[in-house]
């Protein structure tokens, strides 16, 4: 190719001062919208979110309902974790995204030659992975404020001084439960009988209230619920399973359209009142929930469009000793995993037309030693997510830790959160900008911002720095510590 | 001056012998608004739908000589680059590696400016997968950053008052803390 090629005045990195450089090229803010909107969309949501207070041209685009319509179709789910102990109240969400593609990064990039490629060293991948930061609002955040300790912090503090406050609340009355998540949107119960309480946007920092629920009498027994969408409805829907009548109560459901100003009482619910309902999930208009009877595990379904609960085909295992099983969503399936003593498989839902039927999508053996000399740890499993690269990430419950597997390359990492002291709990979330006054029936509904009132304060423990990092799971590391107390 | 139909020439017309070397592949002549003349193969013209719909749409001969007045050359210089790896990768079977190697080399020394100027430049020549890539560099460039950094980077005003200000960020303060501002 002929191609006259004079020496070209490279414009170099930032940093050298070249006043020819200076005049060169657009600022950003005049790039044409869509390209701006390219480029936030590629970043992680709370560097989208960082981007918002740069200027105001940003400012509107991100806040403008088109871009949050962007965002969510090609936003991915992610695990969330948050610490969670009977003697702490956490508002603090954690969302787990990848920092890069798991790229290769490249080593040496000083002699970087353009024609040599075959000889370039990569990095052995590393495996980063970002904790953003998220809150819950406080449940009976005027009680938190008007207590007599906490009025006088907040006086004091008016005498300039800029470290917050720390304030002491008790978990009962102050903490909610994460229910699930759907679409972006969190659902929240008070934490002793688990009623739904809340519904909220933990990346825009909206939340409203449900209504309150039809009153029953005198029930103390947990209550089971979780949010979902309707593709025909086109609404956000909560569901709540909860018992009535006395002296045998049968187990009934209702429903909540997210706006209307009630609970639509649905029928009767195929579980008795003695089946604990664990892992709720949302996927492609259903709700989920598992259970598991003397013999068997099953798998609770309500459909969100037709109001109705449905049955599943039997999961193809029984219920044993030593079988931990968990419920969650893996590519656009209901996931069940089972880790049972050297094997790991992960089952998952496939339709097949109006049939449903499982198939085992993934099977792992524990005991295999890799090239990493991996050890798997025991305990309950909860799938998160695929990775851009076709591996696993999942949460193991007794370590607190995500484990990375990559089921081709058989490549695995282990990563320990670290920094808090606590069990950890993990749900799947799908970060979305999207606005709670979108997506309500009505505008009757009064939203909050969970950033109002309680933000002046702290919380004990909440400046604490969580961070993931990469271990060597040891049998000899703290497996088997004991995860005492927290600490301030 | 040859006009047997066998023979691609290129644009510049060459007599005696050498005109029985046959060029296999045809040229298209583009000029940047510098006043810089390309010769790019036809295959890696092709990739840039600007030049594509000019000269295909209304069939205008590959003699003319296209103006780009909004391109300057050592823009034109880097979109050649990327096409030619581009065309070239597509028949590879495995290319991963070197793709991702070409990618880092090729942004490596372009400063923030010319790399926003180099993204105006896709997207006015059309060209989506270079525009795709340049957002993503841009975009790692600001990654986990804070404010300042970020309007540093851009040259970017703050056109907020203090007020203003705290009540953006008051929407998602937490979003602010345990940033990594090192420039790397």
């Amino acid at each position: 190719m002929k191609r006259k090629r004079k020496s070209i005045a490279y414009p170099t990195k930032v940093g050298n001062k070249d006043e020819h450089i200076e005049q060169m090229g657009p600022v950003i803010t005049d790039l044409p919208k869509f390209i701006c909107q390219i480029i936030l969309l590629k970043l992680p949501t709370c560097s989208i979110l960082i981007c918002k207070c740069v200027c105001k041209t940003w400012r509107v685009l991100i806040s403008d309902p088109e871009f949050a319509k962007m965002h969510f179709a090609q936003a991915e789910a992610y695990p969330m974790v948050r610490p969670w102990g009977p003697t702490r109240v956490s508002r603090t969400l954690y969302l787990v995204e990848p920092e890069d593609d798991f790229s290769l990064a490249i080593k040496d990039k000083d002699y970087l030659s353009d024609c040599d490629y075959g000889s370039l060293k990569f990095d052995k991948c590393h495996f980063r992975m970002n904790l953003a930061k998220y809150k819950l609002p406080l449940r009976d955040a005027e009680k938190v404020m008007n207590n007599d300790d906490n009025v006088n912090l907040m006086r004091n503090r008016k005498h300039g001084t800029k470290r917050m406050p720390c304030i002491k609340i008790r978990p009962n009355d102050h903490k909610y439960n994460v229910v699930n998540s759907c679409n972006g949107f969190l659902c929240l119960s008070e934490p002793i009988f688990n009623d739904p309480v809340v519904v909220c946007n933990p990346v825009t920092g909206e939340f409203m209230h449900l209504p309150e629920a039809s009153k029953q009498e005198n029930q103390k027994v947990t209550i089971h619920c979780g949010i979902g969408f309707s593709p025909k409805a086109n609404r956000y829907k909560v569901v709540r399973i909860f018992d009535h009548g006395s002296p045998h109560p049968i187990t009934m459901a209702e429903v909540h359209t997210l706006g209307s100003s009630s609970w639509k009482l649905i029928g009767s619910c195929p579980c008795s009142s003695y089946n604990q309902l664990a892992f709720p999930t949302y996927i492609e208009g259903a709700l989920y929930w598992f259970y598991y009877d003397p013999l068997k595990y099953v798998i609770l379904s309500f459909d969100l469009d037709s109001e109705n609960f449905q049955s599943l085909p039997p999961l193809p295992f029984q219920r044993e000793q030593y079988r931990n099983v968990s419920m969650g969503v893996l590519g656009n399936c209901l996931c069940v995993c089972d880790a049972h003593g050297i094997h790991i498989n992960l089952w998952v839902l496939k339709n097949h037309g109006a049939k449903r039927s499982w198939r085992r999508k993934i099977s792992i053996e524990t005991d295999h030693s890799g090239f990493d000399g991996e050890r798997w740890p025991s305990g309950l499993y909860k799938p998160m997510k695929y990775c851009k690269d076709g591996g696993l990430l999942m949460f193991n419950y007794r370590t607190n830790a995500l484990i990375y597997h990559h089921p081709k390359t058989h490549r695995f990492i282990y990563l320990k959160l670290r920094g808090i002291k606590s069990k950890f709990s993990a749900i799947s979330h799908v970060p979305s900008f999207i606005s709670l006054k979108d997506i309500l029936v009505g505008d009757d509904v009064n939203i909050l911002n969970i950033n109002s009132r309680c933000a002046q304060m702290k919380l004990l423990g909440e400046t604490r720095a969580l961070f993931l990092e990469e271990e060597i799971a040891d049998l000899a590391s703290d497996f088997f510590t004991s995860e005492s107390s927290d600490e301030d | 001056m040859s006009t047997s139909t066998d023979n691609n020439a290129s644009i510049t017309q060459e007599s005696g012998p050498s005109a029985a070397v046959q060029d296999i592949q045809k040229k298209i002549v583009v000029r940047t608004a510098d006043g810089e003349v390309f010769n790019l193969k036809e295959e890696v013209a092709m990739e840039i739908d600007i030049i594509k719909t000019f000269f295909q749409e209304d069939s205008i001969s590959y003699e003319t000589v296209m103006p780009l007045p909004n391109v300057e050359g050592w823009e034109m210089v880097k979109v050649i680059e990327y096409c030619t790896k581009h065309v070239e990768l597509k028949h590879k079977v495995d290319g991963y590696k070197e793709r991702k190697a070409f990618q880092a080399l090729f942004v490596q020394n372009l400063s923030t400016k010319s790399l926003l100027a180099l993204t105006n430049t896709a997207n006015y020549l059309e060209v989506k997968y270079l525009l795709d890539f340049l957002c993503q560099a841009v975009s790692e460039q600001i990654k986990n950053k804070d404010v300042d950094y970020v309007r540093e980077l851009f040259g970017v005003e703050n056109d907020f008052n203090d007020e203003e200000y705290e009540q953006v960020k008051a929407e998602a303060p937490w979003a602010h803390e345990n940033l990594n501002n090192d420039l790397h």
